[in-house]
């Protein structure tokens, strides 16, 4: 999702209701800091400003809020399995789960009263430092890789179609090395005399190296990954058959470019979507030990 | 034996040109005989049938006409009526009584104007409830196939032992005189083609027509419902029966209007000029009127209407249309809420061409041709596919849309229904499912045969067909709750599952309006029905098992997108997570864009080709 004009109102009201929920925070806790003496801030400042902010009753509500953010936040997971439900916009789901777990921050700092706690506490704190850094790496990725992928990927296709195209890549190499195979024999056939071509090196390199690049899995260690090895090898492979038969050896050595294409779009979408790998269990994680938490600070406390 | 180049096989006793006399008498007005002999020569050939036995099949392509010498036939349409619900499959039974609740608050925007009648190819219409009929004695039917290579558009089975002539199309041309030779053809080929001028038969078809036929006919377009029988009868006897040939313009824009057409047969195209060529509004078939806007408003023509193949119209004159509107007042407010419809929709499409501006490359892409276009924003897309779930969700796991296709600078084309203004997937359907709405939008009927007609001549692989029906038995109890409550809310879409195919149980079939004279030589042994609907017909035989085969080959349908007509939005654009997919006019859209676009556009095809569409044209 790319943060644009159309995420003013939610921008504003998370930083309305940050500016509410800080003032009230800095009434409670350290109104000496506020320009104006409010009546109220007598009593509050009453509360040691280092005491457990979480236990006093704004901090319950913070945190309470925080929690219910949470669960909204994890429902945006359900939301997306089912797309054509007449239950508001995705669209929607996404700028309120990106910009209240924004506002989360403010209300989980001031529920903690900027006090890491205990052992619970802390590592509550840490998955929620993973899931907001998770989660604003892949909000930045948005914004950068899908213009990479155009610019880059100018024919680039459905990713869920990379394993059927990949088929296919195979079986025009396959068919080219008929073809070639077919040639040579020919060749040979019609010149008994003509210098013998090294056919065993050329069917080799195929065999062992093209036909397994072009299965789908992205094979790194192939020398044919890396575009300018591939091309040697198949200049190498060029000047062991004549002129006229380089046909079929053109084709494979297109169909590994197009294979590596491939591969550049598979490794796009993986780092487009790898992050989700991290941020969906973790916040799944938080919000379990969050509960576990309120329950446990409810009834100790 | 083989009949055509195009390698037909007849199978039955071939007619030789004597005895093909004896059937059709009035070709012995065809002049010179050698020129009769050479056509009629392997041309027909004389076919008897079992009672019960399929003659044709609903989808089958064919080349030849059944002309019929003796016995009766069932005609309709074995698929059943049925389409690719709108709405989500999967769920529980609250988000799928959620998604139905919100449905029904939701405007609907195609406001029911689904014909009561089903054209086919034959001299009778079904009716879309009870989509059977029958043919007598003296019947002529799969004439369009024959002249058009159009599928089979409805089945025919027999009803008792019959004997049947098969003609290929040379026979029909030289009786009726509708061979077109186009100017292709006569500028290419030195050889001179054979044209033929028609004989007597065709008058006396007509006449036949009119006294039998027409008022039936009349009587069953909604809009003279109201016209009284006396009046029927005076315009049974004025209206004038006209044949235009392929490619003639029937009435054209600016002209002053002189009368009202109705369409008898053939396939009528109506369009509107426009800066840089003309826009096609609608394409009109049997059963379907023109023509009415200049006469109610006293202004010229609103649109040009052209014939598509050889089209057999009914024209009532101008004076006559008055008579009709100052007599019958229901009429005339009905004729003149139609027309203020059609009116409508071509002011609105020309405030949009208006609009339009400076986007004279987007011809060559076929993006002008688009009225309402799904686009993706590359540089916002994620590429998460949920626009595609979305689609497959709200209609059955059959995605009407897939992510790839044409692109646009950072504009990606999808390949789904760009509700074209020239709509060449409705120029050939056999029985009219394929139609437009009031709202432009393309849409499918449920009387679908599902020949694939549509889905070829679409230019941009935006109709896909999928089988359906086959659910049957495997949705869980919450779901059959679930279809349970929905099935009794607003909407009255029957299940698929829930459809009886047509053998199970066959209506009554409705009389048919013989048009076409009993052969001299054996006379038919049953009479022609009396032609008024509300007459009881004749039973049919007792459906045996001689249907099956079209039934259960009947199970593939026609889908296009619809804009999910049922929401107020389309499924994928509601889905989309990233502001990414889009439905726009292209134009306006790309006229505002244009100056943001950095570069000079880049085209890119992967599975369509534009050249397609310049050839169907």
């Amino acid at each position: 999702m790319i943060i644009d004009r159309t995420h003013l109102g939610w921008a504003a009201f998370t930083a309305g209701a940050t500016l509410v929920a800080s003032t009230l925070y800095l009434m409670t806790f350290h109104p000496d800091v506020l320009p104006i003496k409010l009546p109220s801030s007598e009593a509050a400042a009453m509360v040691p400003p280092t005491a457990r902010a979480g236990s006093t009753p704004l901090g319950l509500v913070y945190g309470s809020l925080a929690l219910l953010i949470f669960f909204f936040a994890g429902l945006l997971g359900w939301r997306r399995k089912h797309p054509s439900w007449r239950v508001g916009a995705i669209q929607f789901w996404l700028k309120a789960h990106v910009w209240l777990t924004l506002l989360t921050i403010p209300l989980v700092l001031f529920h903690c009263g900027f006090h890491g706690g205990g052992f619970m506490t802390q590592s509550l704190l840490w998955l929620y430092g993973v899931v907001m850094v998770s989660g604003f790496y892949g909000l930045a990725l948005q914004h950068i890789i899908p213009h990479w992928m155009r610019e880059v990927l100018p024919d680039e296709v459905v990713f869920e179609q990379i394993p059927y195209l990949c088929e296919k890549l195979q079986e025009e190499a396959q068919k080219s090395r008929k073809e070639l195979e077919i040639q040579i024999e020919a060749k040979e056939a019609a010149d008994p005399n003509a210098p013998k071509i090294s056919s065993d090196i050329i069917f080799r390199v195929i065999d062992q190296e093209v036909m397994p690049y072009l299965k789908p899995n992205v094979m790194r260690r192939s020398r044919l990954h890396r575009e300018a090895a591939s091309d040697k090898l198949f200049k190498l492979i060029a000047k062991e058959v004549p002129a006229d038969l380089r046909g079929p050896i053109d084709r494979i050595n297109d169909l590994c470019d197009e294979k590596r294409r491939l591969n550049m779009q598979t490794r796009m979408q993986h780092l487009l979507w790898g992050w989700v790998l991290v941020h969906a269990p973790v916040s799944f994680l938080l919000i379990i030990v969050t509960i576990w938490h309120a329950f446990v600070a409810s009834y100790v406390y | 034996m083989s009949l055509q180049p195009n390698s037909h096989k007849i199978e039955g006793e071939t007619l030789s040109l004597e005895k093909l006399l004896v059937y059709f008498p009035a070709l012995n007005e065809v002049k010179p005989m050698p020129v009769l002999k050479a056509a009629a020569t392997d041309a027909a050939a004389l076919r008897r049938f079992k009672k019960g036995e399929i003659i044709c099949e609903e989808g089958d392509f064919g080349s030849t006409a059944f002309y019929i010498v003796s016995g009766k036939v069932d005609i309709f349409i074995a698929s059943p009526m049925a389409h690719i619900r709108t709405k989500a499959s999967t769920g529980s039974i609250f988000s799928r009584s959620l998604s139905k609740i919100s449905s029904i608050l939701s405007t609907d925007t195609d406001s029911g104007s689904s014909r009561k009648l089903i054209p086919v190819d034959a001299p009778v219409d079904l009716d879309v409830k009870n989509p059977v009929a029958q043919l007598v004695a003296g019947d002529l039917f799969g004439e369009m196939t024959c002249r058009t290579f159009q599928p089979r558009s409805a089945t025919v089975r027999a009803a008792e032992d019959c004997e049947i002539v098969e003609v290929l199309r040379v026979i029909l041309d030289m009786l009726f005189g509708t061979r077109e030779v186009s100017d292709h053809v006569k500028e290419t080929t030195k050889v001179k083609a054979q044209t033929f001028k028609g004989t007597s038969l065709k008058k006396e078809f007509d006449e036949k027509y009119r006294r039998r036929g027409l008022q039936t006919h009349l009587s069953s377009v909604h809009l003279f419902e109201s016209i009284g029988k006396e009046f029927l009868d005076y315009l049974v006897e004025t209206v004038k029966l006209e044949t235009v040939l392929k490619g003639e313009v029937i009435c054209s824009e600016g002209d002053i209007g002189d009368g009202f057409y109705l369409i008898r047969n053939g396939m009528v195209r109506v369009s509107k000029k426009r800066p840089g060529g003309e826009v096609v509004l609608n394409y009109l078939t049997r059963g379907e009127f023109f023509g009415e806007v200049s006469l109610i408003t006293e202004q010229t023509r609103t649109a040009t209407c052209t014939a598509l193949d050889t089209v057999d119209l009914v024209k009532i004159d101008r004076a006559d249309f008055k008579k009709m509107l100052d007599q019958f007042p229901q009429f005339q407010s009905e004729v003149s809420a139609i027309a203020q419809k059609r009116m409508e929709t071509g002011n609105q499409l020309q405030k949009t061409i208006q609009e339009e501006v400076g986007l004279e490359e987007f011809l060559d892409q076929g993006l002008l041709e688009a009225q309402n276009l799904l686009i993706i924003d590359l540089d916002k897309c994620t590429r998460c596919d949920l626009c595609v779930q979305a689609c497959a969700e709200s209609h059955e796991g059959a995605s009407r849309l897939i992510r790839d296709g044409l692109r646009y600078d950072k504009y990606l084309v999808p390949t789904a229904c760009r509700s074209c203004k020239d709509p060449l997937c409705m120029t050939q359907c056999p029985v009219g499912a394929i139609r437009r709405t009031n709202t432009l939008e393309i849409k499918i009927e449920d009387w679908c045969t599902g020949c694939t007609r549509c889905e070829q001549l679409c230019p941009y692989g935006n109709i896909t067909m999928h089988t359906i029906g086959n659910d049957d038995g495997k949705r869980t109890w919450i779901g059959q709750v679930s279809d349970f409550i929905t099935t009794f809310s607003v909407r009255k879409k029957v299940p698929v599952a829930a459809l009886s195919p047509v053998s199970k149980a066959l209506p009554t079939p409705a009389p048919t309006s013989s048009s076409l004279p009993t052969p001299t030589p054996t006379p038919s042994p049953v009479s022609a029905p009396t032609p008024t609907p509300a007459a009881p017909g004749p039973k049919p035989a007792a459906p045996a098992a001689a249907a099956k085969p079209a039934v259960q080959k009947s199970v593939m349908k026609a889908t296009t997108c619809d804009l999910c007509m049922d929401y107020n939005m389309p499924s994928c654009v509601y889905a989309c997570p990233h502001d990414a997919a889009k439905r726009v006019n292209p134009a306006t859209f790309f006229a505002k864009q244009m100056p943001s676009l950095k570069a000079k556009p880049k085209f890119r095809l992967f599975a369509n080709d534009r050249t397609t569409h310049t050839e169907n044209k």
